[in-house]
């Protein structure tokens, strides 16, 4: 879950969460490759704001030893209505993690990390880390 | 486009194949051809393995260190540089050992005329069992101290920092199932080995970008008494998927 805000609105992005046991670390989103990744974006107007265009990206980022790179896997954009002052509403997409990989991974010299990254114009892009992991073949 | 040898007795002879896009992989991040030396492992399964006296790339070596003497010695001589013939007849001497040393190593010992391989389920599944069916035909008569297949996967990461490249490998899975030990294998053989891998869950599929990847291998090594170890290696694909 993650927020961001700038003086026309405020967004809060929600992922659902894996269960946890209680007294355990924070958890992290967790998808699969192929999956659905359904995001929740609650958007609630301060003083008002017109319509807008925003996008929802799905992408993550090699680093670790080489060169940093990051890869789009999956974008989406959002038509956002116009909001009088303090209305308030929920937006609801599905982006699909593909099935080719690859998944989350942490090694010495490799390192990948996914995140769904929610960018309005003329605002900073507000990040939120995922976990992908391989898919379970099904018997 | 691709550059490969001929199939025929001509090592040094090369030929224009037909262009190739780059693997799917690699074409998601670097679209457009590639030149590539080396067949790809993925479909061309068929090698020949050969041994090396000194290992190839000393063989190489003293070859170029060869065919270098040989033209100083040229240059040397038609320039009238040296004083003598002594000094360029001496470097010619020595350039013609050279390159006739590294040039029998460089042809090397074939061991296998063919050696074909078949993965079993193909793309592998991290969690899955691993069939490999190796078939060989043996070109001349040989003792083996151990023939020996390896499975495994390395991080590779590449730096590109101010026009320099710095490339880190490291291992991170191996395993080895041993084909067998101390054979004598006669010429002409046929050969047929079944082996199985169990690949573990824990550890990341192929994966390939820009500047980094993970690379899963197998490696066939047959070991000569009193030669460097003969390897080939193909790639192999392992899906994102863990096996039921």
């Amino acid at each position: 879950m993650s927020e961001g805000s700038d003086s026309g609105f405020d967004v809060l992005l929600e992922l659902p969460l894996p269960q946890q046991a209680p007294g355990a670390p924070e958890p992290v989103p967790t998808f699969e490759t192929g999956g659905a990744i359904p995001c929740r974006l609650s958007i609630r107007s301060g003083s008002g704001c017109s319509q807008s265009r925003c996008i929802l990206r799905l992408q993550y980022r090699c680093h670790g030893s080489g060169t940093p790179e990051t890869v789009v896997a999956g974008s989406c954009e959002l038509a956002l209505p116009a909001l009088g002052a303090g209305e308030h509403q929920v937006v609801t997409v599905e982006l699909a993690a593909p099935a080719a990989g690859p998944p989350s991974y942490c090694g010495e010299h490799v390192k990948i990390d996914w995140s769904v990254v929610f960018q309005a114009p003329g605002r900073r892009p507000c990040e939120t880390p995922i976990h992908v992991r391989p898919a379970r073949r099904r018997p | 486009m691709r550059l490969g040898p001929f199939q025929g007795r001509t090592p040094w002879a090369f030929m224009i194949i037909l262009p190739e896009p780059a693997k799917a992989s690699q074409a998601r991040n670097a679209p457009g051809w590639k030149w590539r030396v080396r067949a790809p492992a993925g479909r061309d399964k068929t090698v020949r393995v050969r041994a090396y006296p000194r290992g190839k790339a000393a063989s190489l070596r003293l070859l170029t260190a060869g065919v270098g003497c040989l033209a100083v010695a040229g240059i040397a001589a038609a320039s009238g540089a040296a004083r003598s013939w002594a000094v360029p007849a001496g470097l010619a001497v020595a350039g013609l050992a050279s390159g006739a040393v590294g040039l029998a190593g460089a042809r090397g010992r074939l061991l296998f005329s063919s050696v074909s391989i078949r993965f079993e389920p193909e793309p592998l599944e991290l969690g899955g069992s691993a069939s490999i069916r190796l078939e060989c035909e043996s070109a001349g008569g040989f003792l083996a101290d151990r023939l020996s297949l390896h499975l495994r996967c390395h991080e590779r990461a590449c730096l590109r920092d101010q026009g320099r490249e710095h490339v880190f490998v490291k291992k991170v899975f191996e395993k080895t199932v041993v084909l067998g030990e101390r054979l004598r294998v006669e010429p002409g053989a046929q050969l047929c080995y079944p082996a199985q891998f169990r690949l573990p869950a824990d550890r990341a599929p192929t994966f390939a970008a820009a500047n980094c990847s993970l690379e899963w291998s197998v490696n066939f090594e047959v070991q000569l008494p009193g030669w460097p170890a003969a390897t080939r290696d193909w790639a192999v694909e392992v899906a994102p998927v863990i096996a039921a």
